[in-house]
């Protein structure tokens, strides 16, 4: 028997036993070194024997497995080559993403934006990142399109890209709201990070149409979730424009736009056309939504550590000032 | 002597110090530098603004500074590698010139990039077993994708024969190097395939797609970004390679083995420095850098610094967290139906 371990499972010590858990549940091994649990783990990648692993005692082994399995962290491994049920994969991810999406806009940016707590040029530099994140629409959408190896999902993404590939001017219009000019905003330079993301869902969008559309559907639940997008831009009205609603109201208009064009549910559409899919094949598209996800959180890290300094705003004239170590700055205040 | 026009950045790892009288001190972490008198001064008023966004002339105006006297003591900071003309490449003259500049600027980001609090850790030894171990894995992804930007780079080379046979052999060259940080891995006690299957960091994919997305649209910057990523090789010796893995296995016994993984790719480079560069090559071509060609170029290598930036950031801040996993696993479908 071969056991396959769930992605998030990490491990701590905690005196003198190690701790295996995720958000989801716990277990702990007590009389095993802690090396040999993480070995034990490292070995339930779903590929190998279990009887094969040396290290720790067939019990312990079997206690430990056992116990891995009755909390839901790992399972028997099944063969990688069959075939899922559609439906049980694109309800997995509607399951999994709103967790994700928690996760992602719970903390760090997304929640010092709501409370107010951000400063306004990390607000400013927000909407300047989305604005390159938006345009980017051209680079990651084109891609999925050119790509596309099944007619019916290339027609999909090219009907997607004919609605969204202008919608760059939303966000360019509420940054010439906020008073960046328009040359400003074009030279400016995105963030490593911004292109990190446009790059990683080129690559989605090379690799399989699925992994494409999986990274879609991701970014598409959280623009579909009108009443948590609509909460989100009036509390960055109150806090950042009280006095100058006009600046969201490109961003608000954007979102009615991709209301009523229905970009949600890309993957429930797409995962048909591109049926038959093996188990492999939804899990490599999961795990690039997973990627996307970690990416977002980096990307929302960078934006906040960036524009924590009013002088980096806008990028094109910024270079040398990102991640600038500390002893400089310090140094310049004693000599200003 | 840099112009009026000159852009200065000073490095962020120069302290400036004003001290009694007329004194001004720019302390590196090499050699310490004190101005006295006029220029002193001088760079009391001007340094802080040496923040690569505006020219010496329009510093020397605002300050009140002499812009003479400001030029020459950018030239000899230049010369030491404090300060950075970011108009230089721009302004270059001729091709060879902006090849220079290119190389100036690349030492430049090169120490920028080691003035990064993740360094400062390692070499003191304060980064916990996790975030040593985490850095072999990231460092063995980002040398293994030589197999997607250097074969991209091989692939959308479209110049003459020559040029191209220099792009091939570098890649040939670097092919096969991702498997020596894999065996320093492995006799480190970790499963091969675990490491294999392992998915990249945020930020090491940042890296390696941006190079890999380099690849595919510009043979010029992706050639050029290699003067920031082997930046180090003029200096770079056998010696200083010995030296600098023996102290870090000392600081981290636990992972002696993969260091020896690190000194042996090392070793490699320093036996495989020609010298001259594939962009090297394509400078001395007469008319193949544009002046458009060029702002490609250092666009790509300030970029990359960043990316690079972002990549030891990540490593830190993902491995040293607790909730951190060693290495990581990809999301295996299996695990859930």
């Amino acid at each position: 028997m071969s056991l396959v371990l769930r992605h998030d499972v990490y491990t701590r010590e905690e005196g003198g036993v190690t701790v295996l858990e995720n958000d989801d549940a716990r277990i702990e091994v007590e009389g095993v070194p802690a090396r040999e649990v993480r070995r034990l783990l490292s070995h339930l990648g779903g590929g190998r024997p279990l009887d094969g692993f040396t290290g720790i005692a067939p019990d312990g082994v079997r206690a430990i497995t056992a116990a891995l399995v009755e909390a839901g962290l790992a399972r028997e491994a099944g063969d990688p080559h069959q075939l899922v049920d559609v439906d049980r994969f694109t309800a997995l991810a509607r399951e999994l993403y709103p967790r994700w999406k928690a996760r992602l806009f719970g903390q760090g940016l997304w929640k010092s934006l709501v409370d107010g707590t951000a400063s306004f040029t990390q607000f400013a530099g927000w909407l300047l990142e989305n604005y390159h994140f938006i345009e980017g629409v051209n680079d990651r959408l084109g891609s999925a399109t050119a790509y596309a190896q099944n007619r019916e999902a290339r027609r999909h993404f090219a009907r997607h890209y004919r609605e969204e590939f202008d919608h760059g001017g939303f966000f360019l219009e509420a940054l010439l709201q906020l008073g960046i000019r328009r040359q400003d905003a074009g030279n400016s330079l995105p963030l490593p990070t911004t292109l990190a993301v446009l790059h990683h869902m080129r690559r989605c969008a090379r690799n399989d149409s699925l992994q494409y559309a999986a990274c879609s559907a991701f970014l598409e639940s959280t623009g579909g979730d009108r009443g948590s997008a609509r909460a989100f831009f009036d509390a960055i009205t109150r806090n950042y424009a009280p006095n100058r609603p006009q600046i969201v109201a490109p961003l608000v208009a954007h979102l009615d736009l991709d209301e009523d064009y229905g970009h949600n549910g890309v993957l429930e559409r797409v995962a048909p056309m591109l049926a038959p899919i093996t188990v492999q094949r939804a899990g490599a598209a999961l795990e690039a939504a997973r990627a996307l996800v970690e990416l977002l959180e980096l990307w929302s890290a960078d934006i906040a550590a960036h524009y924590t300094d009013p002088d980096a705003l806008p990028r094109a004239r910024s270079y040398g000032r990102y991640r600038r170590p500390a002893p400089v700055a310090a140094t310049f205040e004693e000599v200003l | 002597m840099p112009a009026l026009s000159a852009v200065p950045l000073i490095s962020s790892r120069a302290l400036l110090q004003p001290g009694g009288g007329d004194v001004f001190t720019v302390d590196t972490d090499r050699r310490t530098f004190e101005f006295d008198g006029s220029s002193g001064r001088a760079l009391r008023r001007a340094a802080p603004r040496f923040d690569g966004r505006r020219p010496l002339g329009d510093i020397a105006e605002a300050t009140g500074c002499d812009g003479g006297e400001l030029a020459s003591i950018v030239a000899m900071l230049g010369e030491e590698g404090v300060v950075v003309d970011l108009a230089a490449t721009i302004e270059a003259a001729t091709a060879a010139d902006f090849a220079s500049a290119l190389r100036r600027e690349c030492r430049f980001w090169s120490g920028e990039i080691l003035a990064q609090p993740f360094w400062k850790k390692i070499v003191a030894g304060e980064m916990p077993e996790a975030v040593i171990f985490g850095w072999g894995i990231e460092a063995f992804h980002y040398v293994d994708s030589v197999n997607e930007y250097m074969a991209a780079a091989a692939a959308n080379a479209h110049l003459e024969h020559d040029v191209r046979m220099l792009i091939g052999r570098h890649y040939a060259e670097e092919c096969d190097h991702g498997e020596i940080f894999l065996q320093g891995l492995a006799n480190c006690g970790f499963d091969r395939d675990s490491i294999v299957n392992a998915p990249p960091l945020p930020g090491t994919r940042a890296l390696m797609n941006y190079l890999f997305e380099l690849a595919c649209t510009d043979t010029f910057a992706v050639e050029a970004v290699f003067d920031l990523m082997q930046s180090d090789g003029e200096s770079l010796t056998k010696e200083r390679v010995h030296a600098f893995y023996d102290a870090l296995s000392r600081l981290y016994p636990f992972a002696t083995p993969m260091f020896d993984g690190f000194r042996r790719h090392a070793l490699i480079d320093v036996a495989s420095n020609h010298g001259e560069t594939v962009f090297d090559r394509l400078c001395l071509t007469p008319g193949l850098i544009t002046p458009d060609v060029g702002r490609r170029c250092v666009a790509a290598v300030r970029s990359l610094a960043e990316h690079f930036i972002l990549h030891f950031e990540n490593i830190e801040r993902y491995y040293g967290s607790p909730g951190a996993v060693l290495p990581r696993r990809p999301f295996d479908l299996r695990a859930w139906l």
